[in-house]
């Protein structure tokens, strides 16, 4: 009851029923040996075809990856998972991470056990969270120490990375995975870029390719004013939307943008209303489309918020041109939000179209450390938690590990 | 799936189309019900298809089984052209509420097969680029994994367990908290 070595066509249907019809045990006798199984038979696109049906990434992963080779190199394809994720939308938040390593979970479901022992391990070392994205941190030990690294909880992988010469300009630094162009394999790997600033209107980015092994600096390009840093660190909060990286200019009705595909920077106005002094955040939709959250005051009450969700439009040119108002919800309709009248004090941060929102409490003190994660589409909250801290970056499940496939 | 009903809908449903499988059987069936394929669709355009068109990859079995899902779902498609101008809106409404659960009971009972026939639909579905039809089938087979261990799934389709020791700890560690 060996199948081995019979030239099959498994295009065919017609050839694979007659394969098993000679055999009519095969599918259902469950034998032990190398019996050939219909599914197997399948032409990759097919196979494809198949877990784009799966409802979730979480399920692709658990399922698709864990059965057989082949299985796991279909889903794991970047042109497959390309399609899954415009499918499926952008992969959950299941935590954020402050910059000293603390994290709040999003969902309960799931063990996320191993991933909280790992921030914790990274914390209690010293380390800091300077980015996350796709499943990747983007750590430095000490502010001023000349390594960072790049580490993956999924793979458990750390990789060290020294600081590029003459880095003594740089005011932000971020992780990107992305697929080297002319790559046959489709191997995804990941970049480190640091963006750098001299006096008020020089700037450029110098980018470390992980294939590559090194900094390759950009020229300096002039009329570009840097963001000043906020507070007394050394990062300006950074905010990932749709293949641009953001940046406030804290006195300015104005973004600093950088297309992580050109490395070009420009300058974005915020949209109509909104200014640098309003609680606000550049982000992402579920579909993972760039969009800006925004809370401003409700002119119809008195002391009352508005809570304001815009979206981009593609290639917008002027100021107003640039951002479209989506949803627009009094935060006093939001129950969950507003049990005791809280104010929104500001936004944190948006991924796969939930807002992480910091609140104002009743009381003296003007930050209760009461934050509640907002599903912008289903208006629910997803997660509340106290917490102190200023940056809050969220941790999107992601799948497959980059590092340990760059590994073998 | 929609464009059944476009301009020359007369013609169109008038016009004939003999599909030929791999052991020869020959079945006529109208445009409508034939251009749910891509495939076939182009071939009409291409104006190949005089003389019948051979399907050498799809079996008489799994074909009548194929045009038996197009029958039903051209019908539908044509029904919701037709009736939006003959009835008011609730009327409409509640014709189309009757169609689309009918539609609904028949790809049902029409997915009440055994595997080895659900996966030869899945390849004609594939090979005669019939979305409905190929999106029906997948979900089925994708719902029947769909919260199974790897175990579990290896048994269901017989699939041979190729992932070493280290490659199956390293794919645990990876998905451990990716439970639903």
């Amino acid at each position: 009851m060996r199948y081995i070595a019979i030239p099959v066509d498994v295009r065919s249907p017609s050839n694979l029923t007659r394969l098993l019809e000679a055999d009519p045990d095969a599918s259902s006798a469950g034998c032990s040996g190398a019996t050939l199984s219909f599914i197997e038979s399948l032409p990759s696109d097919v196979l494809g075809e198949i877990f784009l049906h799966l409802p979730s990434l979480a399920s692709l992963a658990s399922v698709a990856a864990a059965s057989c080779k082949r299985w796991r190199a279909v889903a794991g394809s970047p042109d497959f998972l390309r399609g899954f994720h415009t499918a499926k939308g952008s992969p959950p938040v299941i935590s954020y991470v402050t910059t000293f390593f603390t994290s709040y979970p999003v969902r309960d479901n799931g063990d996320l056990n191993n991933l909280h022992a790992f921030f914790g391990a990274h914390g209690a070392a010293g380390w800091i969270v300077c980015d996350c994205r796709h499943g990747l941190l983007l750590i430095s030990q000490d502010g001023g120490a000349k390594v960072m690294a790049v580490c993956e909880p999924m793979s458990n992988i750390k990789i060290p990375i020294g600081r590029p010469a003459g880095d003594l300009y740089a005011f932000s630094y971020f992780v990107d995975r992305f697929l080297p162009a002319g790559d046959d394999d489709g191997r995804e790997t990941f970049r480190v870029v640091s963006v750098q600033h001299d006096g008020d209107d020089w700037m450029r980015t110098a980018v470390y390719d992980h294939g590559a092994g090194a900094w390759a600096f950009r020229s300096w390009v002039a009329g570009i004013e840097a963001p000043t840093a906020s507070q007394r660190g050394l990062y300006t909060t950074l905010m990932h939307g749709a293949g641009c990286v953001y940046w406030k200019y804290p006195r300015h009705g104005r973004l600093l943008s950088l297309d992580t595909a050109t490395m070009e920077l420009s300058v974005v106005p915020l949209p109509p209303g909104v200014s640098g002094k309003l609680p606000y955040a550049v982000g992402e939709t579920k579909n993972a489309e760039c969009c800006l959250v925004a809370v401003s005051p409700d002119p119809a009450v008195d002391g009352g918020q508005v809570l304001q969700v815009w979206h981009q439009r593609a290639g917008g040119g002027g100021a107003a041109q640039c951002w479209e108002l989506g949803q627009q919800v009094p935060v006093l309709e939001l129950a969950e939000v507003a049990p005791a009248r809280h104010r929104v004090r500001c936004v944190r941060a948006v991924a796969a179209g939930v807002a992480l929102l910091g609140l104002e409490g009743g009381g003296p003190t003007r930050s209760s450390g009461k934050h509640v994660a907002l599903c912008l589409e289903s208006l629910k909250v997803e997660a509340k938690f106290v917490a102190a801290g200023l940056i809050f970056l969220p941790y999107q499940m992601a799948w497959p590990p980059v590092l340990a496939i760059d590994k073998n | 799936m929609a464009s059944a009903g476009s301009g020359d809908e007369k013609a169109a449903a008038a016009a004939m189309i003999t599909l030929i499988s791999s052991d020869n059987e020959k079945f006529e069936v109208t445009e409508a019900t034939a251009t749910l394929s891509q495939t076939i669709r182009h071939m009409i355009e291409d104006g190949c298809t005089d003389g019948g068109v051979p399907l050498p990859n799809v079996t008489s079995k799994i074909l009548a089984r194929v045009i038996e899902y197009c029958k039903k779902h051209a019908t539908a498609a044509a029904g919701e052209e037709g009736s939006s101008s003959s009835f008011s809106d609730a009327a409409f409404l509640e014709v189309d509420r009757a169609f689309l659960e009918e539609l609904e009971e028949f790809d049902d009972a029409f997915l009440e097969v055994d595997r080895a026939t659900l996966f030869d639909l899945i390849l004609a579905a594939n090979y005669l680029d019939i979305k409905g039809l190929l999106n029906l089938t997948c979900q089925k087979v994708a719902d029947s994994v769909k919260g199974k261990t790897p175990e579990q799934i290896r048994e269901m389709y017989n699939i041979v367990n190729d992932l070493t020791p280290e490659e199956e700890a390293e794919i645990r560690r990876e998905t451990q908290w990716a439970f639903e």
